[in-house]
């Protein structure tokens, strides 16, 4: 338990949202859909195929119009007359063929236009083929406008051709350079005599001075340069938060081990950051949604919707992290390096048989650094060439559309080429390095800290990993690390010396009759220990790591980035006691960030055990959801990531129950979690029913884009007989089942079992309905057995059979008979009455929401004698109408997604009937594809052990009143419970105490269906009006009315 | 796990007391007396140097110097910054110890004739 968990914001002045987003940005706009008139009304899993086909035609067919317009030549009428079938809104269509099977069979008729993306220099010759004299692109464009702090620059209606400056992108440069370069270059200077159109100067053969890094050459996961061979890994992300101390310390142990066993190398170890790719995410997003919900003429649409997500992402900025180790481990003979020189002439690059032999050696890393701790994987040629331009061109933002909406295809040495543009500059007073990207117009400042002085540090308990905790901070940061690793006999050497000399001091304080100072004593025991230790213990004791540790930070301007600079310092010296230093030569530091350049030579070398060394754990990361659902939040933990949440993602994919479990207590957020959760998968297409007894989510279908599908049914003003409760449990079907021996079988079991709960559930709702004396004597229940065995268990019966069988049993029978008629003589009673009205079920509405509008509930810790007649009834009313919810699902197409939102689930508590519901609805949900969203106060019921391990996602919600309720949440989320964790569930959504404005987000501990457990905070403030609709707060609702 | 770098050994503050059986009155690091001893001849080589050939017998001058080179020398040293480090930016910085006030521009690092490989063979 650490103190990350408790707190986490740094300092209120350091904001979420970084305006700035530098770079132009890639967005995935998707193509407007299809009016609703053409669709079919009975869309099937089938036809999912036959619309991705017309689809594809459709884009076939912009392209060619697009291709036709570019060409000036009129359209040929292929088409039908009529209105146009798509006005496809997408700005990639027009980049290439949308039949072509790989980039290099597209074929493009002219210069395609400007996709709104990061803008590539001029393609350089390549290497010992030079096209032609010039470069083959056009004209060399104006840094664009990356200042600008306005709204983010989103590719919305693809740009007319003519108006704007258009610079090839470098695959297609490639893909035209077999057809004629010459009638490339008519028709851009064509172009470029179209109207409004700047003057474009040439690109100027660059003079400045340049030098050559020290790299020569990437052979797979390996780099060469003159002097030495590093053997790059790529190591995964580990979870830290949440863990038990006992896991993290084994964790710990082990990468020590892994590092103890790389004694005598130098390592590199980089830990470099990558934008998350928001639109790849919505492109996922949009493929996975088959039939969003139909656009309602002024509201906002599904594309609308998608890009509101991407800005919204764009905006806070997340990075994801990699890390990288490199351990250099072969000096390079004099034959090797003259023999590659030679080959170099040749445009080839180290001789083949040593690389062979270093192959050879490097596998025995690959199986040091793959065992649990790091699993360190090699890198692959392309990684590495990513970390290299990004060490180039450090903290700048990198370019946006590598490995994005993948239109092109970058070629080995692209990437690299692109550190051709980065100018760097000394700034005045030396305090940072400035770097500019000269083709996009970008300026950094980059500022080195180096970790000075380091208290002792407890990890885990009280600290946090030394390398991992700059993440709280809300800007991206780069760490490089060179160490050498020093064997046991290594560092005893080196230590021995000083030791012996502490020792002798010592003496010659008792020589000479004075005191030694304390420190002299504290260390002199400490190096007996020491010497100890590294000449009989472990290896993994002995082993010492001696290097420099960096951290680079940048910003926008010299200020900016000072200031970072500041707050970082102030952040390690407060919480973790370790000095960072400011040093000087900064440009040698930043160099130092570049695999393969030397060391700058200054101070602040640190020599640590191993283990201090392992406990640095830069490859901690919190990410928690699945990376292709609906965003619902970003992490609140160390680092700031999405969240982002599919309820269908653990049946589809996982192949686990989709229950889902929420605690917590009264405002807490659950309403917000399942209201936001409601409406966007209802956007999706997926058929909701959301159970808000007592909440404002009947308010959503005041939304403009709901309000046609939406259907609020409220059972106070109910039709007798909607909460009939045989008719609450469907009968299965046969056609559910296999065919063949087996699935009769099946057939039979699950028509028993739904006739079994049946009865149960009608013996209870019965209990409830008479008074709690007359349901506590024996004879009450033997009697209802009786009256539940006789009444046959379909879904025609009624309770008026019930009743009816009662009364012809005896006396007693008559009396509970009459008793049962009592209550039905209150309104709300002839809900369980009677037969369930035709129209209830199998409605189209893609949200249904089941309220009970002015219904009381009644509190569970009075004793039932003490409710009222009117929470008496509410009692069986929310259990049948937990069924009804999910009964509605029953109905309609068994693959079809669906999600059910159920809230006040603990009133189930104590009742056989709830807890098999809750079993059913976890069983049911795999084979139904139904995702269950089950909110209640009291996790105790589903702490049962048939429950709990359905359960595949978990919310906790703020708990700060009852400490055993804490403690359940938190068995629930498989956390320790009485190591602190229960205060970090009394902290969420604290409110800020010395702002008088509300929260404007709910925080939860979610635990996934992989096991991941972080803090997030629920933000959908990038739906308009959801957050508003949601408020439930008398201040809201006056604002409203 | 309680996790303690080696530097405070590093770090330990290594003095001279004095010879056997007297306290000298002050106490300096072995260090110190080191670089002491280095300095006295090199600046005695530097005098004979330029005056051509002329050494004292008792070189007082190269001593007072060298005990002041050593004091200043010294006085910028920490256990983070050794004194090799500081002698070194003092002989080579001494044109540009204070950094300008102008922005300059420094190489650009490029990766140009960087071979790219898929695989190691």
């Amino acid at each position: 338990m650490t103190t990350h968990d408790a707190e986490f914001d740094i300092e209120e002045s350091v904001t979420d949202a970084i305006p700035s987003v530098d770079g132009p940005v890639a967005s995935f706009q998707p193509p407007q859909r299809r009016a609703p008139s053409e669709r079919t009304q009975q869309d099937r899993p089938e036809d999912l195929q036959r619309t991705a086909d017309r689809r594809a035609a459709e884009m076939r067919e912009a392209a060619a119009r697009a291709a036709a317009r570019l060409r000036g030549t009129p359209e040929k009428k292929a088409l039908p007359a009529g209105p146009s079938p798509l006005d496809v809104e997408s700005p990639f269509l027009e980049l290439f063929d949308a039949s072509a099977m790989t980039p290099d069979g597209v074929k493009i008729s002219g210069p395609p236009p400007t996709p709104p993306t990061f803008v590539e220099p001029p393609p350089l010759p390549e290497s010992g083929a030079a096209v032609s004299g010039r470069p083959v692109s056009g004209p060399v464009l104006p840094p664009q406008p990356m200042r600008d702090l306005g709204p983010v620059p989103v590719s919305g209606p693809p740009l007319p051709v003519s108006s704007s400056a258009p610079p090839l992108p470098r695959h297609a440069a490639k893909t035209t350079v077999t057809p004629s370069p010459k009638q490339q270059r008519k028709q851009v200077a064509k172009q470029l005599r179209a109207p409004k159109q700047p003057k474009q100067p040439k690109p100027k053969k660059d003079r400045s001075p340049a030098r050559e890094l020290e790299i020569t050459e990437i052979a797979g996961h390996l780099t060469f340069t003159s002097h030495a061979v590093t053997a790059w890994y790529l190591l995964p992300e580990v979870r830290w938060a949440f863990r038990p101390d006992p896991e993290r310390e084994a964790m710990l142990s082990a990468i020590s081990e892994q590092y103890a066993g790389l004694a005598g190398f130098r390592l590199h170890m980089r830990r470099t950051t990558r934008p998350f790719p928001a639109d790849l995410w919505a492109q996922q997003l949009d493929s996975l949604t088959p039939r969003p919900l139909p656009t309602v003429s002024g509201a906002p649409s599904w594309e609308d919707y998608l890009v509101a997500a991407q800005r919204h992402l764009r905006q806070v900025n997340h990075s994801e992290g990699q890390t990288f180790l490199g351990v250099t481990f072969a000096r390079r003979a004099l034959g090797d390096t003259l023999s590659e020189r030679l080959l170099k002439a040749f445009g080839k690059g180290t001789p083949e048989g040593e690389r062979k032999k270093l192959g050879r050696q490097v596998e025995q890393f690959d199986e040091v650094l793959a065992a649990f701790g790091m699993r360190g994987q090699r890198a692959a040629a392309f990684e590495l060439e990513w970390l290299l331009y990004r060490s180039v061109a450090l903290g700048m933002s990198p370019p946006t559309n590598v490995g994005t909406v993948a239109h092109g295809h970058w070629e080995a040495g692209d990437l690299l080429a692109l550190t051709e543009n980065i100018e760097r500059y000394r700034t005045p007073y030396g305090s940072t390095v400035k770097l500019v990207n000269r083709v996009t117009g970008e300026e950094r400042h980059v500022a080195v800290l180096t970790v000075g002085r380091m208290e002792p540090l407890d990890i885990p308990e009280r600290h946090e990993p030394w390398l991992h905790f700059h993440e709280r901070l809300p800007w991206a940061m780069e760490l490089s690390t060179r160490v050498d690793i020093l064997g046991s006999q290594d560092s005893f050497r080196n230590l021995e010396h000083r030791l012996r000399m502490i020792r002798s001091q010592q003496q010659d304080y008792l020589e000479h009759g004075m005191d030694a100072p304390p420190e002299l004593e504290r260390l002199a025991s400490r190096a007996l220990v020491m010497g100890d230790e590294m000449t009989t213990g472990l290896p993994v004791d002995s082993a010492r790591a001696h290097g420099w540790h960096r951290i680079a930070v940048s910003g926008a301007t010299r200020d900016e980035c000072l200031e970072r600079a500041r707050a970082l310092t102030s952040a390690y010296s407060r919480e973790l006691r370790v000095a960072l230093q400011h040093p000087k030569q900064q440009d040698q530091l930043a160099r130092e960030f570049i695999p393969g350049e030397p060391i700058a030579n200054t101070g602040y070398l640190r020599r640590m055990p191993v283990r201090l060394l392992a406990a640095a754990l830069p490859q901690a990361a919190s990410t928690v959801g699945d990376r292709r659902g609906d965003l619902i939040g970003r992490t609140a933990g160390t680092c700031r990531r999405p969240v982002f949440l599919d309820p269908h993602f653990p049946m589809e994919i996982r192949e686990r129950s989709g229950l889902a479990v929420m605690v917590a207590e009264p405002g807490g957020g659950k309403s917000t979690l399942l209201g936001a959760m409601g409406y966007l998968n209802a956007r999706r297409g997926v058929q909701v029913t959301l159970l808000d007894p007592s909440g404002p989510l009947a308010r959503l279908g005041t939304m403009p884009e709901l309000r046609p599908y939406t259907r609020v049914l409220n059972l106070t003003g109910g039709e007798q007989g909607t909460l009939a409760p045989y008719s609450l449990i469907p009968t299965p079907q046969r056609s559910e089942f296999p065919a063949g021996h087996a699935g009769n079988r099946e057939f039979e079991i699950a028509v028993s079992n739904a006739r079994a709960e049946r009865r149960m559930l009608v013996q209870d709702i019965c209990s409830m309905l008479v008074p709690p004396q007359v349901a506590r004597e024996a004879s009450t229940a033997t009697m209802l057995r009786h009256a539940v065995r006789t009444v046959p268990a379909e879904e025609t019966s009624t309770l008026d059979d019930v009743v009816r069988c009662l009364a012809g049993l005896d006396d007693n029978g008559r009396e509970l008979a009459n008793l049962l008629l009592d209550t039905a003589e209150m309104p709300l009673a002839l809900l369980f009455f009677g037969s369930p009205p035709s129209e209830l079920m199998g409605t189209d509405a893609a949200l249904t929401v089941i309220t009970m509008a002015g219904l009381r509930l009644p509190d569970l810790k009075i004793e039932r004698e003490y409710w009222s007649a009117e929470e008496a009834l509410a009692l069986p009313m929310l259990h049948t109408a937990h069924r009804l919810a999910v009964r509605r699902c029953y109905s309609g197409d068994m693959h079809q997604r669906k999600l059910v939102g159920l809230d006040e689930a603990h009133f189930m508590e104590g009742w056989r009937s709830g807890r098999s519901f809750l079993v059913r609805l976890a069983r049911d949900s795999r084979k139904w594809n139904l995702a269950a969203l089950v909110a209640s106060q009291n996790p105790k019921d589903i702490l049962g052990l048939d429950v709990q391990n359905l359960v595949s996602t978990v919310f906790v919600g703020r708990i700060a009143q009852d400490a055993e309720i804490a403690s359940d949440a938190l068995r629930l989320l498989r956390v320790p419970t009485d190591v602190g964790y229960e205060a970090v569930l009394a902290s969420l959504s604290a409110p800020d105490a010395s702002t008088a404005g509300r929260l404007g987000y709910r925080e939860f501990v979610l635990r996934d269906v992989d096991s991941r457990v972080q803090r997030v905070r629920v933000d959908v403030s990038y739906v308009d009006g959801l957050l508003a609709t949601l408020d439930t707060t008398p201040t809201g609702q006056v604002a409203r009315r | 796990m309680r996790l303690r770098t080696d530097d405070d050994i590093y770090r330990a503050r290594l003095v001279y007391l004095g010879p056997p059986g007297y306290t000298l009155p002050i106490q300096l690091p072995y260090a110190q007396y080191g670089l002491f001893v280095l300095l006295v001849p090199l600046f005695m080589a530097v005098r004979w140097l330029i005056t051509g050939g002329q050494i004292d017998v008792i070189p007082a001058w190269e001593i007072a110097l060298a005990i002041v080179t050593t004091s200043y020398v010294f006085r910028h040293v920490d256990p983070d910054r050794p004194a090799r480090m500081v002698i070194r930016t003092a002989l080579t910085d001494w044109r540009r110890t204070r950094e300008p006030a102008t922005e300059r521009r420094d190489p650009r690092l490029v990766a140009r004739r960087v071979v790219v490989r898929g695989g190691i063979t």
